[in-house]
């Protein structure tokens, strides 16, 4: 009996030693997060006293106003909505079928092909700066945002195959001979069973793909250079650059660039460990 | 124009590298087949199973000593800067010792897969070592391809992979807040490099930064730091940020590879009296080194490849402390506006990637 209660307090102690872990690993990562946050409030003069001020002393949403005032900006946070939404749709338009096609058909080579999307990841970026700025421009894409969108499909449609392909082999067969038993035609049994039971796949993938194009800024630095197609990224590199940086707009901005992403993932997060499909064989 | 042996070429020195070296390889791959198919007639006849073993295991060394050679020759055929000399120096060196150290690995595998069968205890030391291998395997990698700023990332891997997994375990043994801790832990991974950039130097900042001002609170600096402006502080600073940004990835594959752990083993591990160390020993380590792996690749690549974070914070400084490859091959092809040298230099940079890769791959299939 001492001896069961000796290990579940251990247990418990080892549980609190887990939580204390994570909550300081969190505090970590929120860390900077917070502080460009509790910056972005504060009005310019702060940003200069001595001692440093953690928290002001009169809150402000000036920096905020003087970046939503800026028409660069707005334009910029549409063409990055803009681009970076055409990239999902299209990624995932594209690499559903792609992976069904892999996975299910019998295609010849088909895992070959797997393995060579896959290792596309592998390929540094810089290879492709040269000649997609030659074929851009041949093409008349240059500055444009199907130029970047085409340029963000080169690398979210493998990925984006990769992780669907992945999440449909994990459905067992059986499931789908069954629903064709039940009477179930080719095109009815995609759309209810597979595409249904992989919706939390499906879901990832797109959400990756959303981020990479959100937060892509290389290709947009190169290839795009009027407010026409600049994405918000680049326009915050410039506001970097700039001789006399304005922190204040800097940090609002980045803010503001900050929480159409991490919001949605926020909500979504639970999907990457959800939903394989496991048990539903047994019933 | 490069001096070879005292002749110069009209190529720049590093394509001459490249394509000798490449040229080696492939001699280097005939040559070591041709052994291999000699030690196996050598060994046809041969009564002893434990003869073949030994002498047979010795192909692969051979045929990486084989490729160190082309190494050494091209070292002392090519005039590098001293720094750069001295990092291949020390890179092919490294690689020759641990390959000896290898091919004495490999005799021991094949002795202990032979008398493995009768004597069981000694399998598990066995896995250990091969573990080993393939640590230094990976690293000797690393250490080869890489120059002044990526020595620098084995820090950072090493940081990733401990941090990473220790989240991974604790994030594994609780319940409740598992989904929120994930989610607040995953944000680096999902913000812009951009923000991530600008974050790091607004807390780096030597007069506003919060970083000097909690150490100046705490004492331990007396005076505020510029820590982006020397070079080897900047270098440090861009690591941390770097581990920041990278480490959920890490803390991720890891995860998914501690769902692969089977709770009854875990439990009868426990009830056989093995304390955590034990059960994290014998269970969760074997289970979840698939994931290990494919996070140590993903994250070399990845910290390699990446050049964001430096063109962002420092764009290379100071005194091209923090121009890492990647970083030198975006200049030369959007600051110089010499495209070709830029494509060879990245073939160049792929071809490195590729022997990380192709080690790992070769390691994998044996698994």
């Amino acid at each position: 009996m001492a001896l069961l209660a000796s290990k579940r307090a251990r247990r418990r102690w080892s549980r609190g030693l887990a939580y204390a872990f994570l909550a300081a690993a969190s505090a970590v990562v929120l860390f900077p997060y917070l502080w460009m946050a509790l910056t972005s409030f504060k009005p310019i003069e702060e940003f200069f006293t001595y001692p440093l001020r953690w928290f002001s002393q009169n809150w402000t949403l000036a920096q905020y106003a003087g970046v939503l005032e800026d028409p660069k900006f707005l334009a910029c946070l549409r063409n990055s909505l803009l681009v970076s939404s055409l990239v999902t749709g299209i990624s995932l338009l594209l690499s559903i079928p792609a992976a069904y096609g892999l996975t299910r058909l019998p295609a010849p080579g088909g895992k070959s092909v797997l393995v060579g999307i896959l290792s596309s990841q592998f390929f540094p970026p810089m290879i492709f700066f040269v000649p997609f700025y030659i074929i851009l421009s041949r093409f008349k894409l240059l500055n444009t945002i199907s130029g970047l969108v085409f340029a963000y499909l080169s690398v979210t449609l493998p990925i984006c195959t990769w992780m669907v392909a992945t999440t449909f082999r994990n459905i067992p067969r059986e499931l789908e001979e069954a629903a064709r038993v039940d009477g179930c035609g080719d095109i009815r049994t995609i759309f209810e069973v597979v595409l249904r039971m992989s919706l939390p796949g499906i879901l990832t993938a797109g959400l990756f793909s959303f981020v990479l194009a959100w937060q892509e800024y290389i290709f947009a630095l190169l290839y795009t250079t009027t407010p026409a197609a600049q994405t918000a990224p680049v326009l915050l590199f410039y506001y970097l650059g700039q001789h006399q940086i304005d922190y204040g707009r800097l940090m609002a901005a980045a803010v503001l660039l900050s929480l159409p992403v991490i919001f949605p993932f926020a909500f979504m997060q639970r999907y990457f460990r959800q939903g394989r499909g496991e048990g539903s064989i047994k019933g | 124009m490069t001096q070879v042996f005292g002749y110069s070429l009209p190529v720049p020195w590093w394509l001459f590298l490249s394509l000798f070296l490449g040229g080696w390889v492939g001699l280097s791959l005939l040559v070591s087949r041709g052994f291999k198919r000699l030690i196996h007639r050598w060994t046809e006849n041969r009564k002893n199973h434990l003869d073949q073993i030994f002498i047979r295991s010795l192909h692969t060394p051979f045929f990486i000593l084989l490729l160190l050679l082309g190494g050494w020759i091209a070292l002392g055929a090519v005039e590098l800067t001293p720094k750069m000399a001295r990092f291949a120096q020390v890179g092919i060196s490294l690689a020759t010792a641990f390959v000896l150290i290898f091919a004495g690995v490999k005799i021991y595998h094949g002795l202990l897969t032979e008398y493995g069968q009768r004597y069981e205890p000694i399998k598990p030391s066995l896995g250990i070592l091969a573990l080993l291998g393939k640590g230094l395997i990976i690293l000797v990698g690393l250490l080869v391809t890489l120059d002044s700023l990526s020595i620098s990332i084995t820090p950072l891997l090493t940081t990733l992979g401990i941090g990473g997994l220790a989240v991974a375990l604790a994030l594994n043994s609780i319940i409740r807040f598992r989904g929120p801790f994930t989610g607040i832990l995953l944000i680096p991974w999902i913000s812009s490099f951009v923000v991530v950039g600008i974050l790091f130097i607004w807390i780096y900042d030597p007069q506003m930064g919060v970083l000097n001002d909690i150490l100046l609170r705490l004492g331990v600096i007396e005076k505020p730091v510029a820590w982006l402006a020397s070079p080897r502080l900047a270098q440090i600073s861009l690591i941390a940020a770097n581990t920041w940004k990278f480490f959920p990835l890490v803390m991720i594959t890891l995860l998914a590879g501690l769902q692969d752990v089977s709770p009854e083993l875990l439990e009868a591990t426990r009830v056989d009296g093995a304390n955590w160390l034990g059960t994290f020993r014998m269970v969760i380590f074997p289970t979840i080194l698939p994931s290990i792996s494919t996070g140590v690749l993903l994250s070399t690549i990845w910290a390699y490849n990446s050049f964001t974070l430096p063109i962002v914070m420092t764009g290379g400084g100071p005194l091209r402390a923090t121009e890492i490859f990647g970083l030198h091959i975006f200049k030369l092809a959007f600051d110089a506006f010499d495209f070709g040298a830029a494509a060879a230099a990245s073939l160049v940079l792929f071809l490195q990637i590729l022997a990380v890769i192709v080690l790992y791959l070769k390691f994998a299939e044996r698994e």
